[in-house]
């Protein structure tokens, strides 16, 4: 498959008052064409700026893109002229956001918040556009479209909003798909159909997608890929059944442990990661993981190299989590493993004295 | 469970302690908030320079009996000289004299202590009005909240200077400053009472009221000792911004003749007296109405850079 | 909709009605009240009692308050002073406060409009820094002495710059040139424009300055607006996502503030009228005021609060037709 999108390098600040935070701290990665790759972290890992970064939606000030290269077909956005810039936006990347309720203009009538994008890309005429919105909203499965389409977004309900953002989003024929968390803020019942319908329509348009996420149980079924960051760096990256048979990144072992289980004891607890993400303002030297990580060594002092773990398949860390001994180090420190798989471990990390 | 204990619904409460404990910990807490707003405050230049102008002004209106003896122009509201009538700024006379050869800046000095006077014990008057109706509003809520409401809303559909002009040409004892600070208070608590209500009835919904609920305490107690607390930004903020406009309020009741009668000198009874010299000495004008304008703006700064220091999601970006 | 308008109008009705008796008592109660103008040392015994009955002042209060209701609607409210019919005097002097009212109006919309909207694009540029001083400075005057200054600005420095169509000083004071009779209904429309400048300008800074402040807020509140960025991500140019998607949301909150500050507003006509000399409702409520006419005090106070409150109404209904969240139901 031919490169559609190279993230080379990228380096996004926001200027605080009390100093620059680093956001996105030097990220590379591909995505190919027709590709669906998954970003996963917790909530300040960076993931969310990564996207607005490529779509260089981030106000900036505060923010800024101080290294590296986004190449989409081959051209560089960073440096984009913004007129050209806005040629891409919506056209041939497409973003859809977290919350469908405030991410729709609530005092513009639906087909009005559609044809806008129809209008400006396609060059179609304000009759043509609309007539085009019909079939986008029963494509993403609104019922009773010809009537809805000329309603205000306070009369649709939250899952029926993200199929208006989503409607709003494919509307153009994107080549690139990006979702932020699409399902974050919706019911779990929600949840499922809107995942369902964003991976049918990649399948359908032959789109990449590029899925946010915190919750690895989202992107299980719809990525080929999935990429793990934290702290602004990406510690993991592999095709999407290697990060849930074989993780080797302890961050990844960590979110997998944190993931909800349908085989869990009723009542048991949701597991977390204890401690917290670290400090941008003030980033560890080294790993950035290694204050919350049972398995640290000395050497985590320095940040590890992106090492290759298997095909396609690399992780920025120094201890081999597969290693029986390390495990074993790694237990003493409150790691338990919860299900042994292909010769690894997911696991739960107690909140003892790690 | 041992049966015994149970005392039925009507069981007493046990009281709610009477003081909370200052202990060493509460205290720090309180004060490190304390510094962490007036730094805020402090690193607001345009907010300390209406600081600035305020202690300035004020010192000038304490000091005024002070410094005019040395000056020799002892009690000038009462000593007309018409042979120096209408002179233009000197040493001697740095604001000049009026029409009947009194120095401005003497009664300048005097009409700010009555202004910054009648601003401030309206505001004060105003206050207690506003937070009273406001608390009572938000935290009862239903008819109370309806009645009094609507009320606020039947005052705020009168022209208000219409009825301070009214009232003031007829029942309110014109010319004292008494009357005046309560005629004006008795006008400008509507907005006060609408920020307080609104502030109370999100306070109101917060988890530890219910907490406090439970304890048992009453309800004068609860609203003194934990929403009025918790809402003090907002109220201090209008309680700065109101000086100002209150200032405003009496200048205008004193330049169209139904505030302060002379000999009192308010800023706006000065402005009265001159303005038909405005042509012959701009100094009488612009003198009193440049001190309504600099205090009102600082007050106004100050104001605004209080909301900035107290609500600081509006500021960071 | 209908329905709504009659519920507010009955609750609008209502409240007029209850805030008439308040000020009735208010006024006809209070020491210094139309019982005063009996006390005039001049009249003798009966003569006061000629004049207690002729204005009925004799009556208990409740019908002395039917009567004087009873009388206004029928339109023969006279006035004490003039003796006139109230609505009368009031008619007379309405078209001078309304001229100055609408334009004012009108000219601190579009400006407060204008100038927030730019200092909110150009935050922090040195159209905001401009236009922040001038509202901070505008929101801190008396609109009286702000008048006054105009006045001197314009009557005394400016005095050779600024000089109408006919050559002749702009003019300060007043609704018309000494030599108005002689004009042609062009020019006549002219000089009455051209006396209604200053009053505009002084009643209209006050607003300009508060109204812009408040809209370049609610629009920055705006922009960081999640579906701003939607409108962003969508390849739209910057000021289309600012008047198509921002403006509009940034409007609702205005609207409310304007409506609000409507009895402000009609506060400060009546300064700004008196102190350029414009025979306004202003005037006649001093004179009115200075001569005890109580008659035509409350009717006036009774007229404003309608007016208030019928363009809080409408402000409301406006409030509808821009946001689509609102049913009148």
């Amino acid at each position: 498959m031919p490169k559609l999108l190279e993230v080379r390098d990228l380096k996004t600040q926001f200027r605080t008052r009390e100093g620059p935070i680093q956001a996105v701290n030097g990220i590379s990665f591909t995505i190919d064409e027709g590709e669906a790759v998954g970003i996963v972290g917790e909530s300040g890992s960076g993931k969310s700026v990564t996207a607005l970064s490529i779509l260089r939606l981030l106000p900036m000030p505060p923010a800024q893109i101080v290294d590296g290269a986004v190449l989409f077909q081959d051209q560089d956005l960073v440096d984009l002229h913004e007129a050209e810039m806005r040629r891409i936006r919506g056209g041939k990347i497409s973003m859809i956001f977290q919350d469908p309720i405030s991410s729709l203009n609530p005092v513009m009538r639906i087909q009005d918040q559609i044809t806008e994008t129809l209008q400006l890309h396609l060059g179609l005429s304000k009759v043509e556009a609309i007539a085009r919105v019909r079939s986008l909203l029963e494509a993403v499965g609104i019922p009773d479209a010809e009537r809805r389409m000329r309603g205000y977004p306070h009369q649709f309900s939250g899952g029926m909003r993200q199929r208006v953002m989503i409607a709003i989003a494919i509307a153009t024929n994107p080549k690139l798909l990006i979702a932020d968390e699409p399902t974050t803020a919706l019911d779990v019942t929600i949840q499922a159909q809107i995942l369902e319908l964003l991976a049918r329509l990649r399948r359908d348009l032959n789109t990449s997608l590029i899925l946010i996420t915190h919750d690895l149980g989202v992107v299980a079924g719809v990525t080929d890929r999935i990429l793990v960051m934290y702290a602004g760096h990406i510690a993991e990256r592999a095709p999407t059944e290697e990060i849930f048979d074989n993780p080797r990144h302890p961050y990844t072992l960590g979110l997998l442990g944190a993931v909800p289980r349908l085989d869990a004891e009723q009542g048991s607890d949701l597991v977390t990661i204890p401690g917290s993400p670290p400090d941008l303002l003030h980033p560890p030297a080294g790993c950035p993981f290694q204050p919350r990580c049972p398995f640290k060594i000395d050497k985590c002092a320095t940040y590890p190299p992106d090492l290759k773990v298997g095909r396609d398949h690399y992780s920025a860390c120094w201890v081999d989590v597969t290693n029986p001994k390390e495990q074993q180090r790694a237990m003493q420190k409150g790691f338990i493993p919860l299900r042994p798989v292909g010769g690894t471990l997911a696991g739960e990390f107690s909140a003892g004295d790690a | 469970m041992d049966i015994t204990q149970f005392e039925g619904p009507h069981a007493p409460v046990p009281p709610a302690p009477e003081v909370i404990e200052l202990t060493p910990e509460l205290a720090r807490k309180r004060r490190g908030q304390f510094r962490i707003i007036t730094d805020r405050f402090l690193r607001n230049r345009v907010a300390v320079a209406g600081f600035v102008i305020l202690v300035i002004v004020t010192l000038l209106a304490l000091l005024a009996p002070v410094i005019e003896p040395v000056r020799g122009q002892f009690d000038p509201a009462t000593t007309p000289n018409f042979a120096i009538a209408l002179q233009g700024p000197s040493l001697a006379h740095p604001f000049g004299t009026d029409n009947v050869g009194r120095d401005e800046l003497a009664r300048w000095l005097y009409g700010a202590r009555v202004s910054l006077q009648v601003g401030l014990f309206a505001m004060l008057a105003s206050i207690f009005l506003g937070v009273t109706v406001g608390a009572l509003a938000g935290f009862y809520g239903g008819w109370i909240d309806s009645i009094l409401m609507r009320i606020v809303d039947a005052l705020l559909a009168i022209p208000l200077y219409l009825i301070l002009f009214l009232l003031s040409a007829t029942f309110f004892s014109r010319g004292t400053t008494l009357g005046l600070v309560l005629l004006i208070a008795a006008f400008s608590w509507l907005y006060t009472a609408r920020v307080v209500r609104s502030e109370f009835v999100a306070q109101k919904e917060r988890e530890f009221l219910l907490a406090t609920r439970t304890l048992g305490a009453g309800d004068l107690r609860l609203i003194l000792r934990h929403i009025i607390p918790n809402a003090i930004g907002p109220i201090v903020v209008s309680a700065t911004l109101l000086v100002g406009i209150n200032i405003i309020t009496e200048s205008t009741l004193s330049f169209f003749g139904f505030g302060l009668q002379p000999p009192a000198s308010s800023w706006g009874v000065l402005l009265a007296d001159s303005e038909s010299y405005f042509t012959q000495q701009p100094m009488l004008v612009w003198a009193p109405g440049l001190g309504i304008l600099l205090t009102v703006l600082a007050f106004n700064l100050m104001g605004d850079g209080l909301r900035d220091a107290l609500d600081p999601q509006m500021t960071e970006r | 909709m209908g329905r709504y308008i009659i519920r507010r109008l009955a609750q609008a009705a209502l409240m007029l009605f209850l805030l008439s008796i308040a000020l009735f008592l208010l006024l006809y109660l209070i020491p210094g009240g139309p019982q005063a103008v009996l006390f005039n040392p001049r009249l003798d015994g009966a003569a006061r009692a000629a004049l207690a009955e002729k204005y009925g002042l004799n009556q208990p209060l409740p019908l002395q308050y039917v009567s004087y209701m009873q009388h206004l609607f029928q339109g023969n409210l006279d006035s004490f002073n003039t003796g006139r019919p109230v609505l009368l005097e009031i008619g007379d002097r309405l078209p001078y406060t309304l001229q100055l009212f609408a334009l004012s109006l009108i000219f601190a919309v579009i400006l407060a409009l204008l100038l927030g909207v730019i200092s909110a694009i150009r935050q922090y540029s040195i159209t905001d820094y401009a236009a922040t001083i001038v509202a901070y400075f505008g929101i801190a005057m008396p609109i009286f002495f702000t008048a006054l200054v105009l006045q001197y600005l314009f009557g005394v420095i400016l005095q050779s710059f600024f000089v109408t169509v006919t050559g002749s000083p702009w003019p300060v004071f007043g609704i018309s040139s000494p030599n108005a009779d002689t004009y042609t209904p062009l020019q006549l429309i002219a000089d009455r424009l051209q006396h209604l400048v200053l009053p505009t300008i002084a009643l209209s800074l006050l607003f300009v300055a508060s109204w812009s402040r408040y809209l370049r807020s609610s629009m920055l509140d705006t922009v960081k607006q999640d579906y701003v960025r939607t409108a962003r991500a969508k390849g739209l140019s910057s000021r289309v996502v600012f008047f198509r998607h921002a403006l509009r949301n940034a409007l609702i909150p205005f609207v409310t503030v304007v409506a609000i500050d409507f009895a402000g507003f009609a506060g400060g006509a009546v300064i700004t009228e008196t102190v350029f000399g414009l025979p306004g409702i202003g005037k006649l409520f001093f004179d009115s005021l200075g001569a005890r006419d109580y008659p035509v005090l409350l009717t006036l106070l009774l007229f404003a609060a309608t007016m208030v409150v019928f363009f809080n109404l409408l402000a409301d209904l406006l409030y509808g037709v821009l946001d689509p969240r609102i049913s009148y139901s």
